[in-house]
């Protein structure tokens, strides 16, 4: 194998082979150590990965009887480093947290166990999974953000270094991400995954999600770690051609050209590919539901960190002191205020999805930034954060400067299983192989 | 003259240890593979499909 060049292997191919034998994890623990030896000094997308844990993890795995092996048995899952891990630190991307160990692993990261697959290592967040960027880089141009705060979730699967990671999302943390990487990142409806021993930023808005390079394998990944019976392993195959609505900006950010037009290239495809699509306008009564999205988790993050800002303000970054400022500043009524607006925007929204089976948006107001010190905007992610509403985002194309561009995917509350099936429609028909 | 080789006396022949087991039977006999062997059959099975993973079936 040449570990310059990315394997073209998915995850749903890998558990196949896995699970008849003809591979071994060991073997697949291999290839993925060597790509990282190959392209990591330049990505930096780890935070935690030792090499010998991961073969004696994969060794382990490969001595359980193939009859008993769960569904994702043999699979290396990168794990983001606000998941409690039992065996591994857990720093929160903050200096605070070096070297914290935390008791039990969280409950997501325990199902992934259960289920016969290990954590290869911790992937690098932002800081506390707010906006303050950590080490790692775009796969596809080191200059660029991988954005976040997933960051090394994302930029690990675009590389090629594992072939899944989990992630979470409280703003736009796992779909801006995966389309800066040009990878298929879902965030199912928010509770579908149990959010337990990860830490939490915004209780109201936090959720778990899973990356890998394709809508199949993001979903086989979300399946294992559902509550049983939510998402389906496989997506379905469509019965009927697909109704879309397509919104193609939100009225509190500008998308840049080169996303626009990708966007409507890919809609003519998948029209010409018997979609029925409807280009739809923003809802005028929601031009405020940033904002919304921001009075809740400011608010949340700053009742959530209080003892930790009043001890470790000079350890947090001007970024997160400030935000956290911010949210103890807001009056509780406000607040409040902000909840009930999120309940009526779940309904309102959920009614003028009705008639569709997904949205088509952009996942990101343009291609990754050339910046490291931010991880871009989430602004288009906001108003499904807010809603809870299951998204995806695949990648569609490149721009001038081979920066991927995506589209993302979203349905209304509990749709997650209709929408994985549009997303995986899409993307057969807008293929996107290449990698970094 | 050349002298004639001269050989042990069949006497002297250590006698076969009757419970030794034979390395054959360390890799699941003659067809066996051993561990190395595994390896490096996953290994290339590995490198085939990450090739073509259209392949899998």
């Amino acid at each position: 194998m040449n570990d310059r060049v990315p394997s073209d292997l998915r995850l749903p191919a890998a558990v196949a082979v896995l699970k008849e034998g003809r591979v071994t994890s060991r073997a697949l623990a291999e290839m993925h150590l060597a790509r990282i030896a190959a392209t990591d000094a330049a990505i930096e997308a780890w935070a935690h990965l030792d090499p010998a844990r991961v073969r004696a993890e994969a060794d382990r795995c490969d001595a359980v009887p193939l009859a008993t092996r769960g569904p994702l048995a043999g699979i290396a899952v990168g794990v983001k480093d606000i998941f409690a891990t039992a065996d591994l630190p857990t720093e929160n991307g903050s200096p605070i947290f070096v070297g914290h160990r935390a008791a039990q692993d969280a409950e997501a990261v325990a199902r992934l166990r259960r289920a016969g697959a290990y954590v290869f290592g911790k992937t690098v967040t932002t800081e506390f999974a707010y906006f303050q960027p950590g080490k790692t880089r775009n796969p596809w141009n080191a200059r660029h953000t991988p954005g976040g705060s997933s960051s090394g979730s994302a930029a690990a699967v675009a590389a090629g270094q594992v072939l899944a990671a989990i992630g979470t999302q409280t703003n736009g943390s796992m779909i801006r991400p995966a389309a800066f990487c040009g990878i298929a990142g879902f965030k199912p409806t928010r509770g579908t995954i149990p959010y337990t021993g990860v830490f939490a930023f915004s209780p109201t808005l936090d959720q778990v999600g899973t990356y890998a390079r394709d809508v199949a394998g993001a979903a086989l990944l979300a399946s294992v770690l559902a509550e049983p019976g939510l998402i389906s392993a496989t997506p379905a195959a469509l019965a009927r051609p697909l109704r879309l609505l397509y919104l193609g900006s939100y009225p509190w950010t500008a998308i840049d050209r080169e996303a626009t037009e990708a966007l409507d290239g890919a809609v003519t495809r998948l029209r010409q590919a018997g979609a029925e699509i409807v280009a739809a306008e923003f809802p005028p009564p929601w031009h405020d539901a940033h904002l919304v999205l921001r009075t809740i988790m400011l608010h949340e993050a700053a009742t959530g960190l209080e003892t930790v800002q009043a001890r470790e303000r000079r350890r947090m970054s001007p970024t997160l002191n400030a935000a956290l400022d911010e949210g103890r500043a807001t009056p509780r009524a406000d607040y409040e205020a902000a909840l009930r607006r999120r309940d009526d925007a779940i309904d309102a929204f959920t009614r003028w999805l009705a008639k569709f089976d997904a949205v088509l948006s952009p996942p990101a107001v343009g291609a990754a930034p050339a910046d490291l010190t931010s991880t871009g905007d989430p602004a288009c992610c906001s108003l499904w954060s807010l809603t809870g509403f299951p998204a995806i985002s695949i990648p569609i194309g490149r721009a001038a400067n081979g920066l991927p561009l995506g589209v993302q995917i979203v349905a209304a509350q509990r749709a997650d299983d209709r929408m994985l099936a549009a997303a995986a429609w899409c993307e057969a028909q807008l293929p996107f192989a290449a990698m970094p | 003259m050349k002298r004639a080789k001269r050989h042990a006396s069949p006497t002297l022949l250590k006698p076969r240890n009757p419970v030794a087991r034979s390395p054959l039977l360390g890799k699941g006999g003659a067809h066996g593979k051993t561990g190395a062997a595994k390896r490096r059959q996953a290994k290339v099975e590995l490198a085939r499909i990450s090739r073509n993973p259209d392949e899998i079936e």
